[in-house]
């Protein structure tokens, strides 16, 4: 009966799994078919002369290129810092460094982009410093750009290279460090023969998931790009909407924007495994690293004098200084300004506050929801045999990396088409928003949660069917109280990402419908930098907020639940 | 002669060790003592891959505390770990011998007669991951003669080297250190928590607490 009970549960949970899935990509499909004969269909011009007249050639070599260094940048930059920040992690600052270096990567894009600014900007700090030593003989850069565009995306990227590489540096068998000095190894022999073979498994992937994520970016390029010179195709589906007004254009943009990912993500998984199954990728945002679970001992060098070789490290740390933490912290500095009473004194601001607020919770308790659902569908379809159970894992596997082929915007565009003819998409826009950011926190929290709840359910299996723990009960009592660490960690970064998300809502914000991250990109391109920094201060706190709070949030519903 | 003189060391979290002893090292040593009580410090501190607060080491004419790992006269085997796993089982001897990427046609002869007489000549090419743990221990143990043998790195510090082995082939292993290291006239320090040892091997007990002051 019991068993019966059981297996019933289960069914029904991997069939509404399932089923979810079918819906997902269905509606993601059929999405993709009505851009296509509303974007190429339509046309009376052949597809290469619309690929020519839409300059699809340059944006293409344009978005390749910026991603293409972004990518190359960061990982040249991640490789030895990891590879230091291994060596010697058993200096005291250097695990709450990494946790720090955890926070960057939930930090708002806008944020980011205004404490870049603030540090590399024409009249930011590091221009006023190098017009003080060069007597205001040499100009600073222009930002506004390829590199700031670059500059940009390796604020993000970096942090989360060095979080997947970090542990694996650390992983080391001690023995092995210990041959390397016995065997004298110098630096570049210690690199070939034990850290490339280790981060090799994972260097394809990583660095294929960076240029994707580069080559879709969207809000970073908007605001430091500087013109069509520096742009990716969200953008320009953004502008084809928002100033061009050709929907056509923005359809086959995004139709061309599909295939290309689809293509990446397809030969990807073809060679190696997939992004999705390198849970390292998505489990950078984790808590501090565990020492005691990676025991690496520290590299002396013996030859060397200990000041130079504590220079070279410290001269291979600073660009942590210069691109992540100077960033980070002019924003917390430039943010408290007399501007930062006057913003709080806006309508607007808090108007904005409510409706980020309000998205950032319906997403995330969505996300939260369907990413369980998807998780327990592959948990029970994983310790199941039934034939085609590959395929359906497969199907699931897709519906949850959607957002990578089917971006934000583009999935902001399709809906946009599709909508305003039967309603009035403005006052639908949060909606679209909140589905855009659901498939956006999906992967995160199913990566998140699915390691736990399989190793829950194949180790009490025997457990729960001897005290006849099923259904509700056995999801009260046990699972919702053994994943409270995994859920508070996925629900914190699915608020952090809704709350400074800045993609869609720059397809829809108007007046009337604004969120903070919209706020400061309007308040930042009328030139009021000093109000955008005070409202960035002020999006950053509520965005580590919800971060830190949705922790304790889940352990008290968790507790509670064990009590029913 | 291995002459450890008030050698002080202590561990981050707080424990402390201080060894005096001097080894002749005419015969094999096996050190024992239970668990935790300083044995693979002891090698570790030897070998250079941990560093002393203060005191004095002496291995023959050389000041070790001054060399670093790879210039000390020694060669280590570890408990486990010895290997690296994605390099075949020849490389991983070879990288042992020295930095430089080819290997001399004197070096490849002795690697060559040590391969043959450990009865390993057929595992050159796999990888670690591919072969028993005892056939592993015979590569970690090859590769420590071959230092010996090529770079005159006589001294040679096995941590429980029997450790997760049968009996079978443990016996092996020990009839191969015999062969291989005693009547070479390598010296040898062992570490070992089996009572049985020193006898099977012929070799003179040292006990721990003796050591440490």
């Amino acid at each position: 009966m019991i068993k019966n009970q059981s297996n019933g549960s289960k069914i029904s949970i991997s069939v509404l799994g399932i089923g979810v899935t079918m819906v997902i990509l269905g509606a993601s499909l059929s999405l993709m078919v009505f851009l296509y004969s509303f974007g190429v269909g339509n046309q009376t011009l052949d597809f290469s002369q619309l690929l020519k007249d839409f300059r699809v050639g340059a944006i293409l070599y344009v978005a390749g290129q910026q991603a293409f260094m972004s990518c190359f940048v960061s990982f040249c930059l991640a490789v030895p810092i990891s590879s230091i920040l291994a060596k010697r992690y058993h200096w005291h600052i250097f695990p709450p460094l990494f946790g720090m270096l955890g926070l960057v990567l939930v930090m708002p894009t806008t944020v980011a982009a205004v404490g870049i600014l603030k540090v590399w900007g024409l009249n930011g700090w590091l221009a006023q410093m190098f017009d003080t030593i060069s007597f205001g003989t040499v100009g600073w850069v222009n930002i506004y750009g390829l590199h700031g565009v670059v500059l940009a995306h390796v604020f993000f990227n970096l942090p989360l290279m060095i979080r997947v590489l970090t542990p694996i540096f650390l992983s080391f068998p001690k023995e092995h460090i210990f041959l390397s000095e016995q065997y004298g190894f110098s630096r570049v022999k210690f690199f070939w023969v034990l850290e490339w073979p280790a981060i090799k498994r994972v260097a394809l992937s990583l660095n294929v998931l960076v240029f994707l994520l580069c080559f879709t970016s969207f809000s970073l390029v908007l605001m430091l790009g500087g013109g069509p010179k520096v742009t990716t195709l969200e953008v320009e589906i953004y502008s084809a909407i928002r100033f061009d007004f050709s929907i056509a254009k923005a359809a086959a943009l995004s139709l061309i924007q599909v295939a290309i990912v689809a293509c990446v993500i397809f030969i990807l998984t073809f060679f190696e495994n997939g992004l999705s199954n390198n849970s390292a990728i998505y489990l950078p945002l984790g808590n501090r690293l565990n020492q005691e679970k990676f025991p690496r001992a520290p590299l002396r060098n013996y030859n060397k004098s200990i000041v130079i070789s504590l220079v070279k490290d410290i001269f291979w740390l600073s660009p942590l200084i210069f691109i992540i933490f100077l960033p980070f912290f002019a924003v917390i500095l430039s943010g408290f300004s007399e501007s930062l009473i006057k913003v709080l004194k806006w309508e607007i601001f808090w108007e904005s506050l409510k409706n980020t607020i309000l998205i950032a919770f319906l997403s995330s308790s969505l996300a939260i929801s369907l990413g369980f659902l998807l998780a327990y569908s592959k948990v029970i379809l994983r310790s199941s045999n039934f034939f085609g159970r590959n395929f359906f894992l497969g199907l699931i596997e897709s519906s949850i990396l959607i957002y990578l082929a089917i971006p934000a915007i583009v999935l902001g565009t399709a809906l946009f088409i599709v909508l305003r003819k039967f309603a009035d998409v403005v006052a639908l826009s949060w909606l679209i928003l909140v589905l855009s950011n659901v498939f956006l926190c999906l992967p995160f929290v199913v990566r998140i949660i699915e390691p736990r709840l399989f190793s829950l359910e194949s180790k009490h299996k025997t457990l729960y069917k001897s005290l006849g723990l099923v259904g509700a009960k056995k999801f009260f009592a046990v699972t919702l109280p053994s994943l409270n660490v995994e859920l508070g960690l996925a629900l914190g970064i699915a608020l952090a990402f809704s709350v400074g998300d800045l993609s869609v809502i720059a397809l829809f914000g108007s007046n009337d419908f604004q969120t903070i991250p919209w706020l400061i990109y309007q308040t930042a391109g009328r030139y009021g930098l000093s109000d955008a920094n005070a409202l960035a201060l002020l999006l950053l706190v509520v965005t580590f907020f919800f971060f830190f709070c949705s922790k304790f949030l889940v352990q008290k519903v968790c507790s509670i639940s064990v009590k029913i | 002669m291995l002459e450890l003189s008030d050698i002080k060391f202590r561990y981050l979290k707080g424990e402390y060790f201080q060894f005096s002893y001097k080894f002749d090292l005419l015969t094999p040593v096996v050190i024992q003592g239970v668990s935790g009580s300083g044995k693979s410090t002891l090698l570790n501190i030897i070998a250079g891959l941990i560093s002393p607060s203060s005191g004095y080491l002496r291995f023959e004419d050389n000041d070790l505390l001054k060399l670093s790992p790879s210039e000390r006269p020694l060669s280590v085997l570890f408990q486990s770990g010895n290997l690296f796993d994605h390099i075949s089982c020849l490389r991983n001897v070879e990288i042992g011998l020295n930095m430089k990427s080819r290997i001399n046609s004197e070096e490849q002869f002795i690697i060559e007669e040590v391969f043959q007489n450990l009865g390993i000549s057929d595992h050159k090419n796999v990888l670690p991951t591919e072969i028993s743990g005892g056939q592993r221990k015979r590569i970690a143990l090859a590769r420590a003669i071959v230092r010996a043998k090529c770079l005159g790195k006589k001294l040679m510090l096995l941590d429980e080297p029997f450790n997760g082995l049968d009996f079978e082939t443990k016996s092996e292993c020990i009839n191969l250190l015999k062969d291989g290291c005693f009547k070479e006239g390598y010296k040898v320090i062992i570490v070992s928590h089996d009572n049985n040892d020193p006898t099977l091997l012929g070799a003179k007990r040292v006990k721990l607490e003796n050591i440490l002051k």
